[in-house]
């Protein structure tokens, strides 16, 4: 496994008859480790007092946002520092503090800050055309990607 | 020849010609699909169907239903919104040689 879509099939790919466990979680943390742009956030980071920082809670098995982690991967370095998140790893009470302002019902939730001070926030689609905006990607581009997310293995 | 009964559970009209199934937060006026942005009002208007029902007690007859679809949701877990979709439910409502196809992919056949 390469890619988050890779990491999306995981419980998917089968080994013979048998259906593998579903491991996505355990292994999300290794998949961010192991990217040159992503940075794993945990609730004791400060917010960076400079500069332009994303912060992105994705569920792992939304094929819709581990795919946009792939296409911010792709995408040229424009300076954002990116932070990402696994959704189900935050106690639910703690969510509002970690990304104010937006609604809790469609992940992806991001939060964008410049100079340590909240400037957006959204989640769902909009939080999606945020993460667009914010790291340069052709929103048709990541449509596209979202609409053939279940047709790619 | 009897009906077909095919349902998307966690569904936002992404497949056609099935019953889209959410749960009760879909009923938020701030709720958005995730693939298109839209309400589930918008989404109506579009010709899909939906029921809104809990993940873990579907209001659906045991054997009743000859395909089930998940598509991106929660599978047996417990989310910031509560139960997500239950695999037991999944297992229950399907028919003898129902599918269960998980991510676009052919997950299950029940025997």
């Amino acid at each position: 496994m390469n890619t988050f879509h890779d990491l999306f099939r995981q419980p998917t790919r089968r080994v013979g008859s048998a259906s593998p466990p579903d491991r996505r979680r355990e292994l999300f943390p290794g998949f961010v480790e192991r990217s040159p742009k992503l940075h794993l956030w945990s609730a004791d980071q400060p917010i960076p007092a400079q500069g332009p920082r994303l912060l992105i809670g994705v569920a792992t098995w939304s094929g819709y946002d581990m795919n946009l982690l792939d296409l911010i991967e792709e995408a040229p370095d424009n300076g954002v520092r990116v932070d990402v998140f696994d959704v189900d790893s935050v106690p639910s009470a703690e969510l509002p503090r970690t990304i104010p302002n937006t609604s809790f019902l469609q992940t992806p939730f991001v939060g964008y800050w410049v100079d340590g001070k909240l400037a957006e926030s959204a989640s769902g689609f909009d939080g999606r055309k945020l993460v667009a905006r914010v790291c340069g990607l052709d929103l048709t581009e990541v449509e596209d990607r979202m609409n053939t997310v279940t047709s790619r293995v | 020849m009897a009906q077909h009964f095919v349902i998307n559970l966690g569904g936002e009209g992404e497949i056609a010609d099935v019953i889209n199934q959410q749960g009760p937060w879909a009923l938020d006026p701030n709720w958005r699909s995730s693939r298109q942005g839209k309400t589930l009002q918008e989404l109506v208007k579009d010709g899909h169907d939906f029921l809104i029902a809990p993940n873990d007690r579907l209001p659906l007859p045991d054997n009743s239903v000859d395909r089930v679809y998940t598509d991106s949701v929660p599978i047996d877990v417990t989310t910031w919104l509560g139960p997500g979709v239950q695999s037991s439910e999944i297992r229950r409502i399907l028919k003898s040689g129902g599918e269960w196809i998980r991510d676009g992919t052919l997950y299950y056949t029940k025997p």
